[in-house]
């Protein structure tokens, strides 16, 4: 390792999150989700393995779900992130009111992450069938629920979309 | 689980990297869109002392139509080259092979030339520009050079790339009309690294013989691209009991390594079992004028 | 509709099924699928979990673990880190001592157990690789773990041991010298005469299974943060655990420090299944440095860590036989079971067995057992709570004994299990082992399973397709688990720490809107919502508008000595707020009789209003006589004013829910992977609280089930290094492999207990692995294969379909 002071040498970034700019002096090695949760202070983004496997914490990036745990604040500069906060401001998000109806929520760890994985499909008013919405649904990891709830809730809410 | 210190870079030419690159050398490593790097990064296994992100570098994300060919700068983004039309139209194995890649989140920021740089043997991607005979342009401060897919794995994690080199373009030469493809893979979860997977191309000539094959399987040291399959099939009829002994011989020589989801003899018993699939999956398609099934 | 009423709608289960026999409460709330009073601040992301908690001037913690599986630890040198940018202490097990902090009990004891508390940091040696050796606190989770890597620690290794059988051969490398044997305890599980029983068996199927360690897995992992006020004493703990109240005595306990000084906060929980059941070391040294350091201290495990020291569980090899007559009549069983505990006893010890063994004969009526359980010390992570606890090992173990004697005897796998299940009415059946069942009609469960997957038609469906050279198997299990655990003295006495009674305080005040307080916490399974329907049902409330539920702070709720553990909150929980909720009732109607001069045994309570039955303009909103109550005007002699109630309620019984699951499988010769066709479960659990809540906890523990059957597996290497400490090696089922899961109810209330409620969390993960075991066996049945071995990942089964040994069997 070198012996230079690298933990010194902190960049500036400013990155827009819900609509709202947040501008921080940070270390290159911060990740995008601690930007979130400790620096613009929005904690529904949960992080459940640091390795990209689990999904809690996926946000969107300038539109497309990805994860904030393998990502570098510095790398998000100048770009927009949406987090589960930014859902259903002023009334639940159909997307969360059809996880309520369907029971798709038990400890709720892991759900910030799966609401905005599938929150664009259902702003798309894509139509899945079950099997495309377990593909769909595959990169986040629930351990309460088996899934059935979630899967209910996302076709009830794909189906609202549609009428 | 949070990275040790590093410097970082985020240079916006081409020209700048390269530079970087050849003032850094080993003590720099490319960051592209991470989705490999970062969880080493976190987990500590990897603690370079400085990221040099190429994501910044216009000219590094983009793809083209070039002679015929595709060219794919290597910091285009996983999804991007899955939404391609242009890479649909006349390189769809590319796309089947994205759809096995982990997963949309991962492949939202991770990016064709990371994934082929960092060479894992169970990845798709390397497989497949092995079977669709790539080439990749790298460059330096020295200068630049392009290898064959076929040079450029040199083992695990490893590639003909040097410490101060850049992977800046892949260039993926044309496929001749109705030529059959087919990816093909079994992991333990959908989205997880393949056990074993395969990767099919088949071009039938006017008679309906074999004109050309490519068959590339995944999870050896590096993508194990058969020349016997070819040998067995080229010139001759593709019927099942051809290709039955293709698939057989794809594995002669093949050394995948085990591990706790599977040993050497069950993943060469799988891989024998994907070529077979690819095969006959490709065939489908060469016989349908290499038209997505 | 939900999920479940969709697919029983295609299903087409008898109506009968969902009809509860029970009388329900006067606002027939409970048993209503009412939607999770949690839900909104789970899916907005505004409820906070232990990582959220942050308070100025907080400082994190990052634990220094051992890179050895054993050996002597020679010397801890902390200068460079102390050193390092940032931070603020580093402690060790010197430090403990000097501080006078004790050691973390272990809550689970048999006699002779050679192991009764373990140090919080590694004193001498270490036992496993990630045992806490040191911590080191810094201003931030990255400077922290800055640090933590520069202590520098010498060990001199000594030979691993990785296999508790091998453990107990003589020779052995001793783990802790001072037993001079790595037997931490044994139990006899003994019931009957087994051993005459054999003399005339007319068949013995004998049998070696072997089952993987696994772990519980929530997404969130641990965590603690904790907060010390110099000029009150007071100490506030918020803490990712299932049991508040004991970590708190453990605290006390440990560190010397007065019980009402202490606060701990288990605030939301981002699951458990036993993970979390236990107190663990980290918990504490985050109190000890708060207070030594007058600055609020966090640590939150990282999923690496939680790989290496979090509870893992199930792992255990048996060698039994079954015993039984020509016509499939079992007569008994014996053998032993050797379990894998890990580098110490965690604080369940040997329980996990026990409890497994004790209820392995399941729905049987077989009066002779003898089952040796051997606890053995290995170098690996303390093994311990895994939802199941015990009884999904068991299960498998007893459902491919049964399914290879049908299959000795040539006999159909469903009537042999009807030969040999208990009868209705022999209920309620006293066991081999002594345990008393509060009834069960197993052979209801069995049909009724077999009737929703087609078990009639499936041979014909997998004779045609093995002529096609496909694989399909069908499986299915029926079983019988106690939960609930009581009473407390007889809990006590089979040598755990504490007792398993609950605490409800129902506090109703002016407003007619009620606040109920209990002990116990929530890790997912919705304790809020139906804590609030039991509570609402009996005071004729709305449980969304009128009840608020307290939950898992022992500032505000009354102490619960077992709290989330055991499948026992549903029901031991309720009954306390059952009880609870009817004396304020029973003094709500005595109010209004008085206040409308009308007779006690006339008023009626239902939506809001207290009225007299047949008369409902002769009504009081329940605003207006909880108004009298808590103002103290205008009462009826002898009533004394307020209306806050507690009760207090210690299950008579053990109660005695089950289930039969089935699924059909097929299987791809030539990968080995194995696809879930269906998956049918036919669940009586006494009265259902709220079917969408029961649904979900059967559905989640189904899943865990299939992980742990096909998927998961922890792995360590013959130096005792842990193979796997990421989600790319530990593999959680993922929404792919999960099929949909068809529940049909039973509805038995629970005979003795207020509410009739048997118990649920648990059940799902009782069987699957049983469940999938049997039908890759019938699937493979033309190969002649014995499945005995889990996890049946693909390898295993390609290699026992191509014969290249080491397959299924």
């Amino acid at each position: 390792m070198s012996t230079v002071d690298l933990a010194s040498s902190t960049r500036r970034v400013r990155i827009e999150i819900n609509e709202r700019a947040v501008e921080a002096e940070v270390e290159p090695r911060l990740l995008l989700a601690d930007f979130i949760r400790e620096r613009a202070g929005l904690r529904g983004t949960h992080l459940g393995c640091e390795h990209g496997v689990c999904g809690a914490c996926t946000v969107q990036l300038d539109g497309e779900p990805v994860r904030s745990c393998l990502m570098l604040a510095v790398q998000a500069d100048g770009r927009s992130v949406r987090t589960v906060e930014s859902l259903g401001r002023g009334g639940l998000h159909p997307l969360q009111r059809a996880f309520i109806e369907c029971h798709g929520v038990q400890c709720g760890f892991c759900t910030p992450g799966i609401l905005m994985s599938i929150e664009p499909l259902v702003q798309e008013g894509r139509t899945l069938t079950r099997e495309e919405i377990r593909h769909a649904l595959s990169g986040n990891l629930c351990r309460c629920t088996g899934y059935q709830g979630i899967i209910a809730a996302v076709e009830l809410a794909l189906s609202w979309a549609h009428t | 689980m949070k990275p040790a210190p590093f410097a970082y870079d985020a240079p916006r030419e081409t020209a700048q990297v390269v530079e970087l690159l050849a003032k850094y050398g080993d003590d720099a490593k490319v960051l592209a869109g991470g989705q490999s790097l970062i969880p080493l990064l976190n987990f500590r296994l990897a603690r370079p002392d400085r990221l040099i992100d190429v994501t910044r570098v216009p000219a590094l994300s983009n793809i083209e139509p070039r002679d015929g060919s595709l060219v794919i700068a290597a910091a285009t983004r996983q999804a991007t080259l899955e939404r391609s039309a242009l890479t649909a139209q006349g390189w769809p194995l590319l796309i089947e092979a994205l759809r096995y890649v982990a997963h949309s989140q991962i492949r939202a920021l991770g990016t064709v030339g990371g994934s082929v740089a960092h060479a894992d043997p169970a990845a798709e991607l390397p497989a497949a520009f092995m079977t669709l005979d790539a080439r990749f342009h790298l460059r330096c401060a020295r200068g630049a050079r392009t290898v064959p897919a076929a040079e450029f794995f040199v083992s695990y994690f490893t590639t003909a790339l040097e410490p101060d080199e850049l992977l800046e373009e892949i260039e993926v030469p044309p496929l001749p009309g109705g030529t059959g493809y087919a990816f093909v893979e079994f992991a333990r979860r959908h989205g997880d690294f393949a056990l074993g997977g395969a990767a099919a191309l088949i071009t039938l000539d006017a008679r309906g013989m074999c004109r050309h094959i490519s068959l590339t399987l995944l999870g050896a040291e590096t993508p194990w691209r058969s020349p016997q399959t070819e040998q067995v099939l080229v010139g001759n009829p593709p019927d099942e009991q051809n290709l039955v002994e293709a698939a057989h011989a794809a594995v002669q020589g093949f050394e995948p390594s085990g591990d706790i989801h599977g040993s050497t003899e069950y993943r060469i018993g799988l891989a024998e079992t994907m070529a077979l699939r690819a095969l006959r999956r490709a065939l489908d398609r060469a016989h349908t004028g290499g038209r997505p099934t | 509709m939900t999920w479940t009423a969709r697919l029983q709608g295609e299903a087409q289960p008898q109506a009968a099924d969902e009809q509860p026999s029970l009388h329900l409460g006067p606002g027939r709330v409970i048993g209503r699928r009412i939607q999770r009073l949690e839900d909104p601040r789970l899916l907005t992301g505004q409820a906070p979990f232990v990582a959220d908690v942050n308070l100025p001037g907080m400082v994190h913690a990052a634990i220094v673990r051992s890179p050895a599986a054993h050996g002597y630890l020679r010397t801890i040198d902390a200068a460079e880190a102390l050193g390092s940018p940032g931070v603020q202490a580093v402690l060790t097990a010197k430090d403990l001592d000097e501080l006078g902090v004790g050691e973390m009990p272990v809550h689970w004891l048999r006699p002779g157990q050679r192991n009764v508390s373990n140090p919080i940091l590694a004193t001498d040696k270490v036992y496993y690789v990630g045992q806490p050796v040191a911590v080191v606190v810094a201003d931030d989770a990255y400077a922290a773990e800055d640090a933590a890597e520069l202590v520098s620690l010498e060990i001199d290794p000594l030979p691993a041991m990785v296999n508790a059988e091998e453990a107990l051969q003589p020779g052995a490398t001793i783990l802790h010298e001072e037993w001079e044997t790595n037997l931490l305890a044994e139990h006899i599980a003994s019931g009957g005469d087994v051993d005459r029983q054999f003399e005339h068996a007319e068949v013995v199927i004998a049998e070696r299974f072997q089952i993987q360690r696994q772990a519980g897995m929530p997404i969130e992992t641990r965590g603690a943060a904790a907060t010390y006020d110099p000029l009150t004493g007071e100490l506030t703990l918020w803490v990712s655990t299932q049991m508040p109240h004991l970590v708190k005595t453990d605290i006390c306990q440990v560190c010397g420090w007065p019980g009402h000084k202490v606060r701990v906060i288990a605030p939301a929980v981002g699951g458990g299944f036993g993970v979390k059941e236990p107190p663990y070391p980290e918990e504490i040294v985050v109190c000890v440095l708060a207070k030594q350091l007058a600055r609020p201290v966090k640590w939150v495990e990282d999923r690496r860590e939680h790989f290496l020291a979090s509870v893992q569980a199930r792992e255990m090899t048996w060698d039994v036989e079954l015993a039984a007559d020509g016509n499939g009549r079992i007569l008994g069983l014996r053998g032993r079971v050797i379990y894998d505990v890990g580098g110490h006893a965690s604080a369940q010890g040997i329980g996990v067995p026990i409890v497994g063994t004790g209820m392995m004969l399941g729905p049987y009526d077989v009066q002779h057992m003898r089952v040796h359980i051997l606890g053995a010390v290995t170098n690996k992570v303390p093994a311990g709570a895994y939802r199941g606890f015990g009884r999904p090992q068991a299960t498998f173990v007893m459902e491919r004994l049964v399914d290879e004697l049908a299959a000795r005897l040539n006999l159909d796998r469903a009537a042999v299990r009807q030969r040999n299940f208990i009868a209705p009415h022999a209920q309620p059946y006293r066991n081999a082992l002594g345990h008393v069942y509060d009834g069960g009609d197993y052979g209801r469960t069995l049909d009724r399973a077999l009737r929703q997957i087609g078990y009639d038609v499936f041979a014909a469906r997998q004779a045609e397709a093995r002529a096609q050279g496909r694989l399909l198997g069908i499986g299915f299990v029926t079983f019988v688990m106690e939960a609930g655990l009581g009473p407390s003295e007889q809990i006590v006495r089979g040598g755990h720490m504490t007792g398993t009674y609950e605490t409800v305080l129902i506090r109703m005040d002016p407003s007619g809107k009620a606040v109920v307080y209990c002990g116990s916490s929530s890790q997912g399974q919705g304790h809020e919502t139906t804590l609030a329907q039991v509570c609402a049902d009996r005071l004729g409330l709305d449980p969304e508008r009128d009840v608020v539920v307290v939950l898992g702070d022992t500032a505000t709720t009354p102490y619960s000595p077992a709290s989330a553990i055991g499948s026992r909150v549903g029901m031991v929980g309720g009954a306390a707020t059952f009880l609870a909720a009817d004396r304020i009732r029973e003094k709500l109607v005595k109010l209004t009789a008085h206040l409308l001069e009308a007779n006690v045994g006339d008023i009626e309570i239902s939506e809001g209003l207290a009225y007299v039955q047949g008369s409902k303009d002769r009504a009081l909103t329940i605003q207006e006589v909880a108004t009298a109550a808590c103002l103290g005007s205008n009462l009826p002699d002898g009533m004394l004013p307020g209306l806050e109630v507690s009760e207090t309620f210690d299950p008579p019984v053990s109660t005695f829910p089950y289930a039969t699951h089935a699924a059909t499988v097929e299987i791809d010769p030539d990968t080995g992977g194995l696809t879930i066709l269906r998956y049918v479960v036919v669940q009586d659990c006494g009265t259902m609280i709220n079917p969408s809540v029961v649904e979900g906890q059967i559905a989640g523990g189904v899943a865990q089930g299939i992980g742990g059957a096909l998927l998961e597996q922890l792995v360590y290497n013959s130096d005792g290094q842990p193979l796997t400490t990421s989600f790319m090696d530990y593999l959680l089922p993922t929404a792919v492999e999960i099929p949909d899961i068809e529940i049909v109810h039973l509805q038995t209330p629970a005979p003795d207990i207020p509410g009739g409620m048997k118990g649920l969390g648990e059940a799902g993960t009782v069987a699957p692995a049983a469940v999938l075991g049997n039908a890759v066996a019938d699937a493979l049945a033309p190969f002649g294969i014995r499945v005995t071995t889990l996890p049946l990942d693909p390898d295993r089964l390609w290699r026992a379909i191509n014969r290249r040994g080491d397959g299924a069997s």
